[in-house]
């Protein structure tokens, strides 16, 4: 392990002037707060941030509160994902967002890890995460893709391209993509609010950018609005083993449903691509009809048109098919 | 195989259970479920030194250089063993295609073999300088599964140097010809590691100076 420089924010402004004073001399900053992520990416030597920025101080700024009203809920960022997960007005009202928590790493990873660090979750890929390997455009731009051509069995269907097939890794930020959440971001000159939709950025030509975080902004907190599809919601994860595993596919869906014929649909899909992916076209194949078997297969056909398979994960397009299929006829059935 | 009758006896499928004594409790279950068990690192030592392996990033080739330059450089490295330092070892007659100290290359059998150990005062000094060991390798086509090209295979059906025995049970060859169903089929099993709950660390501690005594797991 590297040596680093370890600060402690006391306050939002505090970590953005400590952020803008860092980043005048150094090779890169980076903020603790669960550690979940930066901190085994460090002992791998994959991220050699030179300056490390507490937060988890910014509790006491309203960072870990979760406010659930009759507008919606607003979720802190230093809210722990095992807290948000066993929230019961969550539970009831959100479901899709507690389960996809729930389903989400070890007990023990969600009682330390916080919710904003947990959608800027780096990918899993193993030539990005093994510097062992000299190619990965993600670690080393320019150097090329190594999971391109080799072991790709976890890597994206949807959203790659020639210089990164990465798999976005977390759960959450499906269910924060199927609710049309919004993502409150403080930083140096006052705040902003962007759309969830518009926190990751696709690989394309630069998939070493990875959002659309400016240097020295933090995520403060997530707001979803309430709406009367987020009850009927849910969260469908296959993976490998049942526990403490990264999805192979995934599904957050949301539905409007009246007499039987969905209204609109709100689809999200994680495990499959390269960031929190929305099905447009699978929502507007939907729209005004009712959710039976044929319905839900042809909008899962419309979701993966444009799906590529690199060898050894072709099988998840199939897969992923079949699981947004299985998560609307679930959603349809849901007794609200 | 499903035979017509079950009851053919076969030595080499006894019957569920015949075979596995009485259930006793595992000696340490109690103790690793409650945290309580005590692994060879969380047993201090007085003054220790740390080693971290260095891994090959190839699965087959030759080792061409290893430039140790940035790796001595970090304060706290004591030494850095590589193939040289193993070159007096008599070799393993099983030992080179297994992860062993003993062949630190040049020849690179498998992916992950150890190509060298990086000593230092303090762990997080010897991790930094592994990672700052800089090798370049002659790579070559890894043969990795039962089809690959370079890969030698043995008649199971006879004896060879390593299987001087080969071992009779039952009669397969009229057991299939009597059967009144026989699946042919292939099966595949996904990759499944051992995972024990320790991290692989060994101890070791030097009470005089002709003795080691080491705790490995």
């Amino acid at each position: 392990m590297r040596s680093f420089v370890y600060q402690r924010a006391r306050g939002p402004d505090e970590a953005a002037q400590l952020a803008a004073s860092a980043t005048a001399g150094a090779k890169g900053i980076a903020f603790l707060a669960g550690g979940t992520t930066l901190t085994d990416l460090m002992k791998l030597n994959v991220m050699q941030p030179d300056t490390v920025i507490d937060i988890n101080s910014l509790a006491a700024s309203g960072y870990a509160s979760i406010d659930l009203g009759q507008h919606g809920l607003r979720l802190g960022a230093l809210v722990r994902m095992a807290d948000a997960a066993d929230h019961p007005g969550i539970k009831a009202q959100y479901p899709v967002i507690a389960q996809a928590l729930s389903q989400a790493a070890s007990q023990q990873l969600r009682n330390m890890a916080s919710l904003g660090g947990n959608v800027l979750q780096r990918t899993r890929c193993s030539y990005f995460r093994d510097v062992s390997y000299p190619e990965c455009n993600k670690r080393n731009p320019g150097s090329g893709c190594a999971a391109l051509s080799g072991f790709n069995r976890m890597h994206a269907v949807l959203g790659g391209s020639d210089h990164c097939i990465a798999t976005y890794p977390g759960d959450f930020a499906q269910a924060l993509m199927a609710l049309e959440a919004a993502v409150e971001i403080a930083g140096r000159g006052g705040g902003r609010t962007i759309p969830f939709a518009s926190l990751h950025r696709k690989p394309g030509d630069t998939p070493d950018q990875e959002t659309n975080l400016r240097p020295g902004e933090i995520i403060a907190s997530f707001l979803v609005p309430a709406a009367p599809w987020t009850r009927r919601s849910l969260y469908l994860k296959v993976r490998d083993r049942q526990s403490y595993e990264f999805a192979l596919a995934s599904a957050a869906v949301a539905l409007d449903q009246q007499g039987g014929i969905v209204r609109t649909a709100r689809i999200a899909l994680g495990g499959l691509a390269t960031v929190p992916w929305r099905a447009a076209e699978a929502e507007t194949f939907l729209r005004g009809k009712p959710l039976n078997e044929t319905n839900a297969a042809e909008a899962a056909g419309a979701a993966f048109e444009n799906a590529k398979g690199y060898g050894h994960n072709d099988f998840k397009i199939e897969l992923g098919k079949r699981t947004l299929s299985r998560a609307l006829l679930q959603a349809a059935a849901l007794k609200i | 195989l499903i035979s017509g009758d079950q009851t053919m006896a076969n030595a080499a499928a006894p019957q569920p259970k015949d075979n596995m004594g009485a259930p006793a409790p595992r000696y340490d279950a109690r103790l690793k479920v409650t945290g309580q068990a005590r692994y060879s690192s969380d047993i201090p030592v007085a003054n220790p030194a740390y080693a971290v392996l260095v891994t090959s990033a190839v699965a087959k080739g030759t080792l061409t250089s290893l430039n140790l330059e940035a790796a001595r450089a970090v304060p706290g490295v004591v030494d850095i063993l590589t193939a040289q330092d193993m070159a007096d070892l008599k070799q393993a007659e099983f030992g080179t295609c297994s992860t062993s100290i003993q062949s630190l290359g040049p020849e690179i059998f498998h992916a992950g073999q150890i190509i060298a150990v990086v000593v230092g005062d303090t762990f997080e000094a010897a991790t930094e300088a592994a990672y700052r060991v800089q090798a370049a390798y002659r790579e070559e086509t890894p043969a990795a599964t039962f089809d690959s090209p370079g890969v030698n295979e043995a008649d199971a059906t006879k004896e060879s140097k390593v299987h001087k025995h080969v071992p009779q049970a039952g009669d397969a060859e009229s057991a299939i010809a009597s059967a009144d169903v026989v699946l042919d089929a292939e099966y595949a099993t996904p990759t499944q590691h051992h995972n024990p709950i320790e991290l692989f660390t060994t101890t070791c501690a030097w009470r005089s100076t002709s003795r080691a005594n080491s705790f490995m797991d």
